[in-house]
């Protein structure tokens, strides 16, 4: 992967809270990561990570009692120059160009990002005609409501949905789940985003249908060299479809790096605890290695590592006192753990 | 040498009826959900059920345990003093009966009723048949089997919303092992928790079956889990039984295109598999509109005209390996 | 596992809570955590704080209030209320007072009006012998909770017969509540056992009862209630039309009801630890013991509260047009009877203050209700 200049997304100290009855829960404590053109990231966690909540974030869609902090930094490199998502108004006019324009997103439950009383080539033709400035700028070329219906068409043609022409015309619960994703996917590319983000899109579908869902978004990706954010708590999926991955627990990110060389040699204990605990496929009845106790609540994070609760290698006196930093692997790794940093020697 | 059969399962045919548009209509088709199975459970063993939606494992699963109606078929339990036709149970008898077989359920929340202390959940199996036990006795049973699941004693006084997901199964599992029951329906007992969750479980669902002897049928849709825990696998599709064998044997060189394409889809993390990979086109079909012929014809990339005329034979392909394809000898190599 | 929407509150999640108070919360048991919920629903517990106070009014109004409820001052008709005061130009007093009255006649009407005579003041006394009454109608008594020592006491003025109103309005507060209380209870008693059936068994007998229920509610309400309240024997006794008019209540109130047991009961059927008991051996009488009904009893309450409003309105609505109670008997709707004419808007607006009592106990019943909706199923899916 060459150079900065494919730079497309850049998450700086991105850090969400939420008031809730119950009391202030960090969902997402000050994470950094970039996202570049042609590439996908792959972000990793269990629940309570935070990985959905920190990809809402860039969307701007989080819900009412959640906040922003004041220093986050969500900067998207467009060609037009670079704007900062996390510092536009909550409503504005530009916010809502970016979803669905230069952004796309698709998510675990297609059900609801279609609204049930449209059909579905009608939600696709609203979403081209919304974003047609962007699209002109993407395609040089200005819809009007007959060719964004021929491009509609197209792209889910592009998709494998079969009989295209039929399917435009009808309802998303008259589709299999398969479809409907298939449908969202479309949806979501009709604008040609330069960023898509993929949370947990396919965890609902049964594993044949997901192997082809998978494969339909590998391709597309390289297709239309978009970037693409890709949340999922499988690694099995984030082997098969991400270059670079972020693995996240409460919050933080512990590790980041290529994905084959993180799942060859975990660094962080958390991440090689997560690939011991996975079941397999070639060994059979083979004891397991669990993570030992629970994740904790967000109400009540531990002091220092967020992961010292757990860990079998916690060094008292400091994993529980001091919130380890990043420390740099070399080969774009990065763990943040006491046992690589400089306070561990 | 083979273990004795626990549970046969012969024929077994589950429909449920399809309710007609206009009210008070009588059914207006079926949906064979579990069509003709035949399956042996041998003692002591773990036989992973997998399948994709609408497969019907969990159907089987709930018919083998009387909780849902049965169509046809029949249902035989190999106890010590001889067999029992589950099915022609009724009543008194059925619910005397019960304490033989148990379920262990997907969800840990739904599954515990909240208003209930710990103690009491996993009492009930003793107490709801009203068995003439005293309460000291069924204390003692309650302890030892919490002890058993790794709870802290200390929890039984305690309600259902103390605990996490991971812990909630764990009461799930004493509730299902209380009584000491021989057979034991894990219905996607550790998908609703996480991986480092979930392996704990994993184990400790091994290490019970070690210490008790229990004979499990591993309902699962994810086929690493059934790798982990189950000595041999059962694949369904659509109501019917596709392939069926040993664990290792199935999962090194699968017989039916189906199981191989399932075993291809998985993502992994690991080496890939031995075998060539078979990508599969097109969804699932409608279980109430199964495909003529073998219901995996519309999907198999090596389906020929008979596929789609002739229901294939689940027959015995080499030792104690069962498929039902047509061309399962031509394809295996 | 996946994290949108399926994220619950467990244990610590919900409190943050550590050692102690950790425990207390996770041996809680459902009442406790409900209490606990509702506690911190501040609208709701004024909700209750003032159903409370009323309870207590209509319960005791024989000894709160300072007369019987039809006793006549002659003296004070028509006369507005008389505010307790501390001071006035003649200086400050400890004990409250008002002030003593003198009848004059209208030069034109040649009418007999009571005026304010502001130079003699009443002091008013605590726990003094009045009227005597029986409360609960049993035990004889002759203590009142407050009075004046000559003349009479008027907190909220009088009626065209001079009656005084604050005292009636104490009498009518108990009718009203109690005509409320037994009216819900039959509702919920005949929708209990309508709404159970229903719900339980299913099938062919639910489908009956389902579309009998809908019939009882289409049944527009006012000619119901209309027919039902002129097939009253005139001769009947009070008694015999408070009692019949709860039932009225009871039969219009109970679809509603029966219906929302009916949808629990259903959802409750394939809770998995239902099914769980039933693998266990359980049978139909373990699992209504053990798991319907005391998941069942927070609804209900709920549902009760909820209701509670319309039939209070229902017989205010009814009294007040003349088809409910009738005088002598106090109600809050015989109350806004005599509101009724136009002479009283005019020159008695306080006559309608059985309306604010109205309003404020409907009021304190619909927030109560809200709160412990929310507070009643606490293990309910906690969306973060």
């Amino acid at each position: 992967m060459a150079a900065g200049d494919a730079l497309l997304l850049e998450i700086r100290d991105l850090g969400v809270s939420f008031t809730t009855d119950d009391g202030m829960v960090r969902a997402v404590d000050g994470i950094s990561l970039v996202a570049r053109r042609g590439c996908t990231l792959g972000i990793v966690g269990e629940s309570g990570s935070g990985k959905s909540v920190a990809t809402k974030a860039v969307m701007r869609l989080l819900p009412a009692n959640a906040r922003l902090d004041e220093g986050s930094r969500i900067l998207l490199h467009r060609e037009e120059g670079e704007i900062d998502i996390a510092a536009l108004p909550a409503r504005s006019r530009e916010l809502r160009r970016l979803r669905g324009g230069d952004i796309g997103m698709i998510f675990q439950e297609p059900m609801a990002s279609f609204s049930p009383v449209y059909t579905v080539g009608n939600q696709m033709i609203e979403a081209i005609l919304e974003h047609r400035d962007h699209l002109e700028r993407r395609l040089g070329e200005r819809f009007d409501r007959r060719s964004a219906r021929e491009h509609a068409i197209r792209m889910l043609e592009r998709v494998g949905m079969s009989n295209p022409r039929l399917r435009i015309d009808q309802y998303p619960h008259e589709l299999s789940g398969g479809m409907r994703q298939r449908a969202m996917i479309a949806v979501a590319l009709s604008t040609h985003p330069s960023l898509l983000i993929a949370d947990e899109p396919t965890t609902a579908l049964d594993v044949t249908i997901q192997a082809q869902i998978l494969d339909l978004m590998l391709e597309l990706q390289q297709e239309l060299g978009m970037a693409m954010l890709f949340i999922t708590h499988d690694m099995g999926v984030i082997a098969r479809i991400a270059e670079e991955m972020a693995v996240m627990y409460l919050g933080r990110i512990v590790e980041r790096g290529p994905t084959r060389e993180i799942i060859r040699e975990p660094a962080h204990p958390y991440t090689r605890g997560l690939l011991a605990a996975l079941p397999r496929l070639d060994t059979a009845r083979r004891r397991l290695t669990p993570v030992p106790g629970d994740i904790p609540s967000p109400l009540q994070r531990p002091a220092g590592c967020p992961f010292h609760t757990r860990c079998p290698r916690h060094m008292p006196g400091l994993c529980d006192r001091i919130l380890p930093q990043d420390t740099d692997l070399g080969s774009g790794r990065s763990v943040a753990c006491h046992l690589f940093g400089e306070a561990a020697s | 040498m083979t273990a004795p059969p626990l549970v046969e399962i012969r024929n077994l045919k589950v429909y449920f009826g399809v309710r007609g548009k206009r009210m008070l209509q009588k059914a207006r088709g079926y949906v064979r959900a579990v069509d003709d199975v035949t399956l042996t459970v041998r003692r002591g063993e773990t036989l992973g059920l997998v399948g994709e939606s609408g497969s019907g494992k969990t159907t089987l699963g709930r018919a083998v345990l009387r909780a849902l109606p049965v169509t046809a078929g029949g249902i035989r339990f190999h106890l010590e003093d001889g067999p029992v036709d589950v099915l022609a149970l009724s009543g008194r008898e059925l619910r005397r009966f019960r304490r033989h077989m148990q379920l262990i359920f997907q969800d840990p929340y739904a599954s515990l009723d909240p208003r209930m202390t710990v103690r009491d959940i996993i009492a009930e199996p003793l107490e709801a048949p009203g068995h003439l036990r005293s309460k000291r006795e069924v204390d003692e049973r309650v302890r030892e089997i919490a002890a058993r699941c790794r709870l802290n004693l200390e929890f039984l006084r305690r309600f259902p919303h103390a605990f996490s997901g991971g812990q909630r199964q764990r009461i799930g599992i004493a509730r299902a092992l209380v009584a000491d029951p021989e057979f034991v329906v894990c219905d996607e007992a550790v998908s609703a928790l996480d991986v480092s969750i979930q392996a704990d479980i994993l184990n400790l669902l091994m290490d019970l079956q070690e210490e008790l002897g229990t004979t499990y049928l591993f309902i699962t849709h994810d086929l690493s889990v059934v790798a982990q825990i189950s000595d041999r696998v059962a694949v369904l599709y659509l109501g019917r039984l596709m392939e069926l064998g040993p664990t290792a044997e199935i999962f090194a060189r699968p017989m039916h295109p189906y199981t191989r394409a399932l075993l291809s889809a998985i993502p992994r993390v690991e080496a890939e598999h031995r075998f060539a990979p078979v990508k599969l086109r097109g969804e699932i079909p409608d279980p109430a509109h199964p495909p003529q012929g073998c219901r995996f014809s519309t999907r198999c990339p090596f389906a020929r005209e008979r596929c789609r005329e002739e229901v294939p034979a689940f027959r015995e392909l080499a030792r104690d390996r069962f498929a039902a394809c047509h061309f399962a000898e031509e394809l295996a190599d | 596992m996946v994290e949108s929407g399926r994220e619950r509150a467990a244990g610590p999640v919900a409190t943050g809570a550590h050692g102690e108070e950790a425990l207390r919360y996770y041996t809680a048991s459902q009442w406790q955590l409900v209490w606990w919920r509702l506690r911190r629903h501040r609208a709701a517990m004024v909700g209750a704080s003032i159903l409370l106070l009323f309870a207590f009014l209509g319960l005791f109004a024989d000894f709160v209030a300072p007369y019987g409820g039809t006793t006549r001052d002659r003296e004070y008709i028509y006369g507005p209320p008389q505010i307790p005061r501390f001071w006035d130009d003649k200086g400050f007093s400890f004990r409250p007072f008002v002030y003593a009255l003198k009848t004059e006649r209208d030069p034109v009407t040649l009418r007999k009006i009571a005026r304010i005579d502001t130079d003699r003041r009443r002091y008013i006394y605590f726990f003094v012998e009045g009227e005597p009454y029986r409360l609960f109608g049993l035990i004889p008594a002759r203590t009142r909770l407050f009075g004046v020592e000559e003349g009479k006491i008027h907190l909220f003025g009088t009626d065209d017969l001079g009656r005084d109103l604050f005292s009636r309005l104490m009498y009518a507060t108990g009718v009203s509540l109690s005509i409320g209380v037994l009216g819900v209870l039959l509702a919920a008693g005949l929708a209990l056992v309508i709404g159970g059936i229903a719900g339980y068994f299913g099938g062919w007998i639910d489908y009956g009862i389902q579309r009998l229920t809908e019939i009882v509610r289409v049944v527009p309400v006012i000619p119901l209630y209309m027919g039902l309240a002129a097939a009253f024997p005139r001769e009947w006794s009070n008694i015999q039309v408070y009692f019949a008019m709860t039932v009225i209540l009871g039969l219009v109130g109970w679809p509603t009801l029966a219906r929302r047991l009916r949808g629990h009961l259903l959802a409750q059927r394939n809770e998995d630890y239902v099914l769980a008991a039933r693998l266990s051996g359980a049978g139909s009488a373990w699992i209504i013991r053990k798991h319907m009904l005391p998941s069942f009893t927070s609804y209900i309450i709920v549902d009760v509260v909820i209701s509670f409003p319309y039939v209070i309105l229902s017989e205010t609505a009814l009294s007040f047009i003349g088809l409910g109670l009738r005088p002598p008997t106090i109600s809050w709707g015989i109350l806004l009877q005599d509101a009724q004419n136009v002479r009283a808007i005019e020159q008695a607006p306080w006559l309608f203050l059985p309306a604010l009592f109205v309003i404020v106990a409907v009021l304190a019943f619909t927030v109560l209700g809200d709160g412990l909706r929310d507070a009643a199923d606490p293990y309910a899916v906690k969306k973060s």
